[in-house]
């Protein structure tokens, strides 16, 4: 009693008004079921109400119920209006002779469940109400405004489709169709959040994806409870493996083609509308290193590109670690010149090498941050600012020394190889750091360490985190850190579909065979 | 068990070498160290040489700093050397450390600091050991005058790793000087660095090696001696060997009467010998492979011809067999030292003998016959196929 008491004045009641209001159900009479509507779109002003009749003298009242800006005017008058008022409808006629006869768009339903009706009025479809029906017509007649599809601007391909995602998930649902022309290639959709209603698709290959990890998604998903869905972002963080690893568990892209390759592989992709972001799963940590195009140019040159990538990752998140261990702990492993010209860099440096790396790390960080936010015309600014301010004046200042600016200018490099990981490896970057300015050599190995059983320990809907990495099978690295010419990768990642596994059985080019 | 994980790591944190975290700034990094006896106050005389590297104007140049102190034992001479460095010192980028002959004959001293070197963590078992050929070390220091590099040290050591193209000494490094003097059959040579004043600055050289018999300095090589003592140790890579024919008492065979001199550039150099035991001496069988091309002919001599070809190399060949026959006679007969290891040789070979010979191995060593025979092969004679001739 006392508990329910302290809930309703808390709000914990999970009977809201919109919930309360379901209660009625639809009838046969038209004034009821016209003001139930009424009722539940009270103070809204962008709803749009018309009642019509059509030529026939005997003719049933009809109430078209839209939204204004969500749905196209012009194919509601075109198409609903005008046809239903140079019809003869007469008051016999069912609903669906009503379709029949004098609607002329082609997507049409009819239902009497209020719940779908008002989630389609909101979704930007016109519904008509017909007297003495307790039926509803909706009539899809989604007019939004969408943005066109452009490149994808956070992942740009020299060679390669130049299609991006774009908001609305019913283009990108088109986007990934045209990719995947077969009839195994399955959407399934579901509403999350209670006050957002965002539709969520779930899209696989049946007959390559692994059933379970369907279900495990599916039994996550069903775990939500969540008023708003907004962005990707929501569910991945509500749905992924370990989450309280830095580590991306869960992969997203704006590339049609990227999302195809991996639902060509077996993974699953989860369409969230409102943002042009995909996800995808299950995801690998060799994935971190993949760019889809390393599949598109020559396999030397993208193997090559994936080493790079892996290089950038090592220079980024251990350089400066090993810089500090060296300059403060382990002096004898320097080449002699070069302690000479750090001890040189150094005389004069008010600061301890740490805190000098650090300051200067995040300061690296700021101007990386600042940039980022900032309309273009200023962000060069930015940058001038951290040439200048940074690079010429801390150091001839003596306020740092020349080669901690080297230090964090690797960094930064290194950061951009792999720009899905810059916060991961801003985090193991400064705890290597850190130990390392502790305990030398010995703390930072201390660290690898320690990532490394935490990696070693993960996993993505059930796939080892690192699978693959430590493989050392031909036919394991094949697309790993190199990436095998197409004419060898005869199989799909193993774990990960598990069904249909030949991915092709073309064998190497031999021209000239056929004279 | 997450208590033992916990306390694992502490301990793992808590227990090691790595607590010293000290900045390259604030130690002064000693490039070398020269070691002197003063025998009237019966102290010993420590000078270091610091790299001192100073920016000015954006540009980095390394000065040398030199600092002496006096002590009774070398750590005590070392950390009072604090006081006038300020700094505390960095041993591990020294390269070079000089000693005086003073200072070798006085035992404990001479253990004193190789005892340091090896028993502390920061010095490097690779530091050369070079021995002064001036009065003493620290004038090393103190009055030479490098142009080519700032620090004299590494100048030094410069100079000591390209021996393949001079082969004028024969570097010993501080694990190799406690190896020889710490086993028996085998003696101590140490390169000797001198101070050139010939031209107009003063210039460290090192050349020519100096032969211990035990810790006692016997003797000097100069350069083409250390350079066979090189064949002999088949230690050599590379350098220079002039053969001058016309110093041979023996000039059968050369090409003419002129003063011809031939100098060959060594390749490839292999050494082997072979002891051949009798009922009361002992034969060494020293068979040297040397590989060479042409690098100087003085004079004019058709080597390219099939015959003279063979003379020229019979020849040279006669020439080395002769400066290394006169290399062990020095050593046998004036030093009374074996720096080639006949007794290493001696006692892998024939171990029971060795025990009867090595409490006398210095007398025994003069008596040892030796057998040299040099195979030399001339693989070409670089640009030219024939010696360049002036028309007077």
């Amino acid at each position: 009693m006392f508990k329910s008491f302290i809930n309703t004045i808390l709000g914990k009641n999970k009977n809201n008004i919109y919930e309360n209001q379901q209660a009625s159900k639809l009838t046969k009479s038209f004034k009821k079921n016209t003001m139930i509507f009424e009722n539940i779109f009270k103070n809204d002003d962008t709803i749009m109400f018309r009642e019509i009749q059509s030529k026939s003298p005997n003719s049933p009242k009809l109430k078209i119920i839209s939204i204004d800006g969500m749905s196209d005017k012009i194919l509601a008058s075109k198409s609903i209006i005008e046809p239903i008022q140079n019809s003869y409808i007469d008051k016999n006629d069912t609903l669906d002779s009503i379709v029949n006869k004098s609607l002329t768009t082609s997507n049409i339903s009819i239902s009497g469940d209020i719940d779908k009706i008002i989630g389609s009025i909101l979704y930007g479809d016109t519904i008509i109400i017909v007297e003495n029906f307790d039926e509803i017509l909706i009539v899809d007649s989604k007019g939004w405004s969408n943005r066109n599809i452009t490149e994808p601007s956070s992942e740009n391909v020299v060679r390669g489709p130049r299609e991006g995602f774009v908001e609305s998930i019913l283009v990108n649902i088109s986007l990934i169709r045209r990719k995947i022309q077969t009839p195994n290639l399955k959407f399934s959709f579901r509403q999350l959040g209670k006050q957002t209603n965002t539709k969520i698709g779930i899209c696989y290959i049946e007959g390559i994806v692994n059933d379970k990890i369907v279900a495990e998604l599916n039994t996550r998903l069903d775990k939500i409870n969540i008023d708003s869905i907004l962005e990707s972002g929501y569910i991945e963080e509500l749905i992924r493996d370990s989450p309280l690893s830095p580590f991306s568990t869960i992969g997203y892209t704006e590339r049609p083609d990227t999302v195809a390759a991996n639902l060509l592989e077996g993974r699953i992709g989860l369409l969230i509308d409102g943002t042009p972001i995909v996800l995808t799963l299950p995801y690998l940590f060799i994935e971190n290193f993949q760019s889809c195009e390393d599949y598109y140019m020559n396999y030397i040159y993208s193997s090559f590109n994936r080493m790079l990538r892996w290089l950038g990752f090592f220079i980024s998140t251990s350089i400066p670690a090993i810089y500090v261990a060296m300059a403060t702990f382990h002096q004898e492993m320097i080449p002699t010149p070069l302690l000479l010209s750090i001890s040189a860099a150094r005389d004069g440096v008010p600061f301890p090498t740490i805190v000098e790396t650090t300051l200067m790390l995040i300061v690296f960080e700021i101007l990386r941050e600042g940039g980022k936010r900032l309309p273009s015309p200023m962000g060069s600014t930015i940058g001038f600012v951290g040439a200048v301010v940074l690079g010429e004046a801390a150091v001839s200042a003596r306020i740092v020394s020349s080669p901690i600016v080297i230090i964090v200018a690797l960094t930064g490099l290194g950061n951009f190889l792999n720009p899905q990981m810059i916060g991961c490896m801003n985090l193991i970057r400064l705890s290597l750091l850190l130990l390392s300015a502790f305990l030398g050599l010995y703390g930072y190995i201390f660290g690898i360490i320690g990532f490394s059983i935490h990696l070693m320990s993960m996993r993505s809907f059930g796939i080892p985190y690192m699978l693959n990495v430590g493989d050392i099978k031909f036919e394991d690295i094949k697309d790993t850190t190199i990436r095998a010419p197409w004419w060898l990768m005869e199989y799909r990642p193993k774990l990960l579909s598990s069904k249909n596994n030949t991915r092709s059985t073309t064998a190497k080019p031999t021209p000239g065979e056929s004279k | 068990m997450k208590k033992i994980i916990i306390f694992c790591i502490i301990f793992c944190i808590s227990f090691t070498g790595c607590w010293d975290y000290v900045e390259i700034s604030d130690k002064a990094i000693v490039a070398g160290i020269a070691v002197d006896y003063d025998a009237d106050l019966n102290q010993l005389l420590l000078t270091i040489e610091t790299a001192v590297p100073k920016t000015s104007k954006g540009e980095m140049t390394v000065e040398s700093g030199i600092i002496s102190q006096t002590g009774k034992d070398f750590f005590e001479a070392l950390r009072s050397l604090v006081t006038k460095t300020s700094k505390k010192l960095l041993f591990s980028h020294t390269k070079v450390i000089i000693l005086s002959k003073s200072m070798i004959e006085k035992e404990e001293i001479l253990i004193g600091v190789i005892d340091f070197l090896k028993r502390d963590s920061k010095p490097r078992d690779d530091i050369w050991v070079v021995l002064s050929n001036e009065s003493t070390a620290s004038e090393i220091y103190y009055d030479s005058k490098v142009k080519l590099q700032d620090i004299t040290s590494y100048h030094l050591d410069d100079i000591l790793n390209n021996v393949s193209s001079v082969s004028k000494y024969q570097p010993i490094a501080l694990w190799e000087f406690v190896d020889i003097l710490s086993s028996k059959g085998k003696s101590l040579t140490l390169p000797t660095v001198e101070l050139d004043s010939s031209q107009k600055s003063t210039v460290p050289i090192v050349f020519g090696d100096a032969v211990f018999n035990g810790i006692k300095y016997v003797g000097w090589l100069n350069g083409s001696e250390s350079r066979n003592l090189l064949i002999l140790l088949d230690k050599l890579n590379g350098g220079i060997i002039v053969v001058n024919p016309s110093s041979m008492n023996d000039t059968k065979g050369s090409p003419d009467k002129k003063n011809v001199n031939i100098s060959l550039e060594v390749l490839k150099s292999s050494t082997k010998i072979t002891p051949v035991f009798s009922s009361d001496t002992i034969t060494m069988n020293i068979e040297v492979d040397l590989t060479a091309i042409i690098g100087e002919i003085t004079g004019e001599f058709n080597y390219i011809d099939k015959n003279h070809m063979g003379t020229l190399k019979k020849i040279c060949e006669r020439y080395i067999t002769n400066e290394i026959s006169n290399l062990l006679d020095k050593l046998q007969k004036d030093y009374k030292t074996d720096v080639i290891g006949f007794g290493k040789i001696v006692e892998i070979e024939n171990p029971k003998l060795w025990n009867n010979l090595k409490s006398n191995w210095n007398k025994e060593f003069t008596k040892i016959n030796t057998d040299v025979s040099v195979n030399l092969k001339i693989r070409g004679s670089a640009l030219r196929s024939d010696t360049i001739k002036t028309e007077r």
